[in-house]
């Protein structure tokens, strides 16, 4: 019995001094390690990170209507897209095409054609020019000399009144008391020239009227002068389609700005032909600064404008802000971040921009405080609707000592980002579990992680 | 000695009281393996006084070593307050070593004036209970400076006034020619105590550090009185406070403190009836 006893008292003090040994270790090594967080109470911020393109609010598609008729070939470019041009400003110069050379050089044989066709009838009816009915010749150039000397006087005293301040209508019947009342002797001498040159008129076209109704001209003459006429107009036509070819080719050699602002697209290009059909440029309207633009539609997050952008440069971000939040339509939805010219040119200015856009980050800031958290702190239970955290509490188990415990909280998440969460209830004394190194519990013993 | 086989009804009678006072410790021991929520629900209904009785459970519904791994590993405040028991035993009982065989050689084997006078006084401090020699204790142990240490707890109970009377009363009987024995071999009063007195005591001495170990082990009163710091009272002061918030661990917390008492029994078993019979107590 003794031996009994004795082996069954080494084994309980062994027992013993193996547990005040080993307990903690023990429990160090089966109770979970956590990592918890005292929990902040602000606002929810979160930094979205987007792809914008360089936009302008007004651009003008300039076409070059004449192209339709007239297609041009494009002989030399001075811009390229993203330039910044005035008014006036020469896009390119162009060389016309071989159609259109070759309607130029019709044009021109035509009008040699028709003068030689009629100095050739002037020539083959001399002799009726020299017998023509000279009355009524006489009358007629004296009609043609009235009606010129009449409109050189008109002429000068237009001007003459002109230089004095004095508008003079266009019926001329006024001009007199008008002028009367200027009271000037050169006006005065002006105006009783002009009166004589009407009353020349007057008589020569009286005088023509006469010999009109009494003179008889001769077939031949008749035929002439009618043939002579149609000759004219033809000289007339073509003289005139040459004119217009001339300068409409003028007007296409050289392509200019029609105001200032940046090159934003271009159908013309160097060796090619422009045949109209659409815009040949595309320009912005200075008053108007280019943005950034932001496409958030569909998204949840609600943007508003003064929120801070961040843009993607070459060296580091470069800060700036939202200028706009714009709808179009019922599913679109833009925000507008402002560039200034600083950040434009840091960007590597707007042909650059047009080309390849920016990565913008605008963050997200809620307007009411909240507990924000760390993503990993936030669980669910499958649902989204049912989310909680752990809390660790210190329990005082009287003379057994305190201890750590992870309680369950539910929680109710307002905003939710990729790194932080934002949740309803005011956690903001709680200090919330984000990382454990196994599954906890709800009231489960939980030790801090130290390293 | 009742044969049992002459006397097979009383044997019955005692065997059934036997299992009866040992209930208590097998209800312990066999309760400490129920599982924590069967055992707060069971004892729960110690509150009812509806005048049905308690049931007895038989077998837990889920065997759990849960509350052993508490008390021993997970909360180790038990194991604190157990050592802290041991402590007190251990201390007390080598004190007791030290002084009471020597008073008892004292009083038993010699004379001097006043001899009467000492041995009625500790018969007289040996049948005053506690309470009444609790106030002069702590006024004493004040003075000296010696109140919150475990220096009050330990020191009285260095001179325990029954042990001395044990080991008296078995000192008279042992015959004055073992002594003289020793004397004419040269052995003198201290090498004739050592050598001579104490192996002869064996018996007695066993019981008395058995009896002695159960004292110290399951007092009460003096920590309690003398201990206003509860870390470092000892667990038979505290296990009330313990169970009360956490009743799982009870019955295993109960059973794990009869153990030493339970393995220190079965060592001096022989030696305790024997210190018993000799002293004249039966």
């Amino acid at each position: 019995m003794k031996k009994v006893a004795i082996r069954a008292g080494v084994i309980l003090a062994v027992v013993l001094a193996c547990s005040m040994f080993f307990a903690q270790t023990i429990l160090t090594v089966t109770t979970p390690k956590i990592k918890y967080v005292q929990v902040a109470y602000r606002r929810f911020e979160e930094k979205v990170e987007f792809t914008s393109a360089l936009y302008f609010a007004r651009t003008d598609k300039i076409a070059l209507p004449d192209a339709a008729k007239t297609p041009i070939t494009v002989d030399r470019l001075y811009v390229r897209v993203g330039d910044l041009v005035n008014a006036g400003d020469t896009i390119c110069t162009t060389r016309l095409s071989d159609d259109f050379q070759k309607s130029v050089d019709d044009a021109s044989d035509a009008l040699v054609k028709a003068r030689e066709e009629y100095m050739q009838n002037e020539v083959a009816n001399i002799k009726l020019v020299d017998h023509t009915d000279t009355d009524k010749n006489e009358t007629f150039r004296e009609v043609n000399d009235a009606g010129a000397a009449l409109a050189q006087a008109q002429s000068e005293i237009l001007g003459a009144a002109a230089k004095l301040g004095l508008v003079l209508p266009q019926d001329a019947a006024q001009w007199a008391a008008l002028v009367q009342q200027q009271n000037d002797e050169n006006l005065t001498a002006l105006m009783e020239t002009t009166l004589v040159a009407q009353t020349r008129v007057t008589a020569a076209n009286q005088a023509f009227l006469d010999t009109y109704a009494t003179s008889k001209t001769k077939k031949e003459l008749y035929d002439f002068l009618n043939r002579r006429a149609e000759l004219q107009r033809t000289v007339d036509r073509a003289q005139n389609t040459l004119v217009q070819l001339v300068a409409t080719s003028q007007a296409m050699t050289t392509v200019r700005a029609e105001h200032a602002g940046y090159v934003l697209a271009l159908a013309l290009a160097e060796g090619e032909t422009y045949a109209g059909g659409g815009p040949a440029y595309e320009l912005s309207a200075t008053e108007d600064p280019p943005v950034l633009r932001v496409d958030v539609s569909g998204r949840q997050r609600v943007f508003a404008t003064g929120m801070r952008a961040e843009i993607q440069g070459e060296f580091g971000p470069l800060r700036t802000e939202v200028a706009r939040v714009v709808r179009e339509g019922v599913d679109k939805k833009y925000l507008h971040i402002a560039l200034s010219s600083e950040l434009i040119s840091q960007l590597g200015g707007v042909r650059a921009m047009l080309e390849k856009g920016a990565t913008v980050g605008v963050t997200y800031r809620a307007q009411d405080n909240t507990s924000v958290l760390p993503a990993a702190a936030v669980r669910t239970d499958g649902s989204d609707t049912t989310a909680f955290v752990y809390v660790a509490e210190e329990t005082d188990g009287g003379l057994w000592g305190g201890s750590t415990v992870a309680r369950k909280t539910p929680v109710t998440i307002t905003d939710r980002g990729d790194k932080e969460v934002a949740v309803r209830e005011d956690l903001r004394y709680s200090r919330v579990v984000y990382q454990e190194d196994r599954a906890l519990t709800d009231g489960g013993r939980v030790m801090e992680y130290v390293d | 000695m009742i044969r049992s086989r002459k006397h097979p009804i009383a044997a019955i009678g005692l065997t059934l009281l036997c299992a009866l006072l040992l209930l208590p410790i097998a209800f312990t021991f066999f309760y400490s393996f129920f599982p924590k929520t069967e055992m707060q629900a069971y004892l729960a209904l110690r509150g009812r006084y509806d005048g049905s009785w308690l049931p007895i459970l038989l077998s837990p519904k889920l065997f759990s070593l849960r509350q052993y791994y508490t008390i021993l590993i997970e909360d180790t405040v038990y194991l604190r307050l157990f050592f802290n028991s041991l402590y007190y035993t251990v201390t007390i009982l080598l004190g007791q070593a030290v002084f009471v065989p020597a008073m008892a050689c004292g009083l038993s084997r010699f004379r001097f004036r006043g001899r009467e006078l000492l041995f009625f006084t500790v018969l007289a401090m040996m049948l005053m209970p506690f309470q009444v020699t609790q106030v002069p204790n702590v006024i004493t142990l004040r003075i000296m400076g010696l109140m919150n240490t475990s220096w009050a707890v330990v020191l009285p109970m260095w001179f325990t006034p029954f042990y001395i009377f044990l080991l008296r009363q078995f000192m008279i009987g042992i015959p004055s020619e073992m002594f003289e024995a020793g004397m004419v071999d040269g052995a003198g009063a201290i090498r004739g105590y050592f050598y001579v007195l104490l192996p002869v005591c064996r018996p007695v001495l066993g019981a008395a550090l058995a009896l002695s170990f159960a004292d110290s082990w399951n007092m009460v009163e003096q920590p309690l009185v003398y201990l206003q710091n509860e870390a470092t009272r000892p667990l038979s002061v505290m296990f009330n406070v313990l169970t009360d918030t956490r009743a799982d661990i009870a019955f295993a917390g109960a059973a794990l403190y009869i153990l030493p008492t339970l393995i220190l029994y079965f060592y001096f078993q022989e030696d305790i009836l024997l210190g018993v019979q000799l002293s004249d107590l039966k």
